[in-house]
């Protein structure tokens, strides 16, 4: 893991924390709060490894225990992480039956949980009660991707930390340079801003088959010329290999709404599908602003579902028979 | 690393370092048995977080080549170790993080963990330690640790709670319903502390302790508490926050003392208890003292049946007549641990705690709190 990075790509979040420990006002509840591939749980692990550092350059990644947090080892540090795509209860009495008993080390105790966002209604109501009556010394680090799906109370309990989003041009213009071309680059730094998960979709085998599909899906509404729900029940099947697949196929089809929507506003500069400019042309002329916001929020919608049990087809034909209908 | 030892007796510390392994653990580390051989002495370290074993051995049969520390994965060990034949192991560490075990014609080698991984355990020995007798340590725990919460909703009330006060050392247990307290006079004066040991950790503690009038030292700080027992050091986490305060809850004055034969008792409250329309642990029983001076414990179960049995107290009985009905579980729980053949039961009324008692049994009250059931 590469913490040195931590404080070039977050070093307004470093800077905070370090400053809170220098004058000895930490919180006992942190909520990371930034997009995908911001470094939070990293950065976490950081902060853990700034209360428990023994040696002199804090943290100077060479003592034991620094070391041990590193290798997920030491015994003071809980990490929480949802299974199946969610954070179940039984996870959360586990950690409190952990934390009713003093510390196995001397030292601070602390516990992670990665992306909050995922955590059932019964789990949140007894971590609630958790945050709320502290045990001496003990400290929380919540990360989340989506604050807005979080319950209030939650937020209201913990210190939020801003983490900032990387810039979409240094992954843009290092995938240029790492040779994909520069629309296929475009359209991938729009998707994520870790490099190296912008890398592994460009290399998925799927990627552009998928592009085609959200191409082609628009070109349909354009022209009129064939029946959308027939076009997508022939085409559709690989995305319902994999949720991730499903998952980069709708983040896709938002990146075009937006588009068009931002061709609408005259927004120009930001258009991802930049060799798409016809068929965006022919959408934004023919729908009302207020009908393609509309759209885009049914999109997004459907992107926070996607992970609950849904019925998948059903909900693509619904979306797309709405954007189909004149 | 490279050392000789007599085969029997590496087996039996293992056995007892076993006690404090974990198979189901988030850390992998904690599967893992650590040995470290120094200059005479060899040490065996488990833990599995809530409770950590350290071994000090020192005996004629160790011969030490060469020290070191290595991990070694506990399970394999042990099951290694007691197949083996012979009556000497030599046990050494060769390259690429390997372990060589060897006896007769046996030579197995075994895989290492990462030394690094292992939590840095403390075994702190304080300068003053409470010493106890652990014959008198096991009673103790004995007669708390059944009465704690077996739920973690309260996790704190899963612990025995521990007080010195001045010479005196008082150990509760409740898991709201029922309490139980036992109250041991020390042979100094120590400071005052108030700590919560985990029940789970005790009932552990039990087993690895001998039955004889040796002494156990005490060792506490405020996030752990080491029970030294020769070479044994037993480390125990503490639950953290307040006991609640328990003292209120007993009551003081009793206006109905009835003394009963315990066995005589028990038996008529177990047949009484297996036609309780609440089946297994939460079979309810009524007793009810009448005008002639009878006790009456009875149940009813209206589609299977009923019981009525009669239990004659065996002297005065003090007060007026009263009915009154707990859980057949609480009670029999309670009567088990009592060493005395006749315990007197204190009522304060129908829908009051009552409290249990016994001559031979000082120091030590059971209290259960009724059950309404009209």
């Amino acid at each position: 893991m590469a913490f040195d990075k931590i404080k070039e790509t977050q070093p307004k979040v470093v800077q905070l924390l370090e400053n809170s420990l220098k004058r000895d006002r930490l919180s006992h509840a942190y909520l990371f709060e930034g997009e995908r591939g911001t470094k939070k749980y990293e950065t976490a692990l950081y902060f853990a490894q700034m209360l428990l550092c023994t040696g002199e350059d804090i943290p100077c990644q060479k003592c034991h225990n620094c070391r041990r947090i590193k290798n997920k080892s030491h015994p003071n540090v809980f990490v929480i992480e949802p299974i199946k795509n969610t954070i179940r209860k039984q996870q959360i009495i586990d950690l409190q039956k952990e934390f009713s008993k003093t510390r196995i080390e001397p030292g601070p105790k602390i516990y992670i949980i990665r992306n909050i966002e995922t955590i059932n209604a019964s789990a949140a109501n007894s971590l609630l009660k958790f945050l709320e009556e502290p045990y001496p010394e003990t400290y929380a680090i919540l990360t989340s991707a989506n604050i807005n799906r979080l319950l209030p109370t939650i937020i209201s309990r913990s210190q939020v930390v801003q983490f900032s989003t990387l810039n979409k041009r240094i992954v843009e213009e290092d995938l240029s340079e790492s040779g994909y071309s520069d629309s296929l680059s475009r359209v991938v730094s729009n998707l994520t801003n870790s490099i190296t998960e912008a890398v592994d979709i460009a290399n998925n085998e799927y990627f552009l088959e998928i592009l085609d599909l959200v191409k082609d899906i628009f070109n349909i509404i354009a022209t009129n010329e064939e029946s959308i729900i027939i076009y997508f029940e022939e085409n559709s099947s690989i995305i319902y290999q994999d949720k991730l697949l499903s998952d980069l196929f709708l983040s896709l089809l938002i990146i075009y709404q937006k588009d068009i929507i931002n061709y609408k506003i005259n927004d120009i500069e930001n258009i991802v599908f930049k060799d798409e400019m016809n068929i965006i042309n022919t959408i934004a002329m023919e729908k009302t602003k207020n009908r393609l916001i509309e759209e885009l929020e049914k999109m997004l919608g459907l992107k926070s579902r996607l992970n609950s049990y849904i019925n998948e087809r059903l909900a693509y034909d619904n979306l797309l028979l709405g954007l189909e209908r004149r | 690393m490279n050392f000789q030892i007599n085969k029997d007796i590496l087996l039996n510390n293992l056995i007892i370092a076993q006690k404090a392994l974990s198979n189901k653990t988030p850390n992998p580390a904690l599967q893992g048995i650590k040995l470290d051989v120094l200059e005479d002495h060899l040490i065996i370290t488990t833990s599995n977080s809530d409770i950590a074993i350290k071994l000090v051995i020192k005996d004629p049969s160790l011969a030490i080549k060469k020290q070191g520390s290595v991990l070694i994965p506990g399970k394999y060990f042990i099951e290694i170790i007691r197949k083996l034949d012979g009556l000497k192991v030599v046990i050494s560490s060769v390259v690429d993080n390997m372990i060589r075990i060897e006896a007769d014609r046996s030579d197995i080698t075994l895989n290492m963990m990462d030394i690094d991984d292992y939590p840095e355990l403390e075994f702190s020995e304080k300068i003053k330690s409470i010493k106890i007798n652990v014959r008198t340590l096991k009673t103790i725990i004995r007669q708390t640790a059944f009465a704690t919460s077996s739920i973690e909703n309260r996790p704190i009330l899963t612990g025995v709670n521990f007080k010195i006060d001045g010479n005196k050392l008082i150990a509760i247990a409740t898991d709201s319903y029922r309490l139980s307290q036992k109250q041991i006079e020390l042979n100094e004066v120590y400071e005052p502390l108030n700590i919560i040991i985990p029940g789970r950790s005790l009932d552990e503690l039990i087993k690895v302790l001998e039955n004889n009038n040796e002494m156990v030292e005490l060792h506490f700080d405020n996030s752990k508490i080491l029970f030294k027992y020769r070479s044994l050091l037993f480390q125990s986490r503490l639950l953290e926050g307040n006991y609640p305060e328990t003292s209120k809850l007993i009551p003081t004055e009793f206006p109905i003392i009835i003394k009963f034969n315990k066995e005589n008792l028990f038996t008529a409250i177990e047949r009484a208890s297996l036609l309780s329309s609440r089946d297994g642990n939460n079979a309810i029983v009524k007793l009810q003292l009448r005008q002639d001076n009878i006790v009456e414990i009875t149940s009813n179960s209206p589609e299977i049946g009923k019981v009525l049995e009669e239990v004659y107290p065996v002297d005065e009985i003090i007060g007026a007549p009263i009915k009154i009905a707990f859980s057949s579980k609480y009670i029999l729980d309670a009567l088990k641990i009592f060493n005395s053949s006749e315990v007197t039961i204190n009522f304060t009324g129908e829908i009051r705690p009552f409290i249990i008692k016994g001559d031979y049994d000082e120091n030590m009250l059971q209290l259960i709190l009724p059950v309404r059931t009209e």
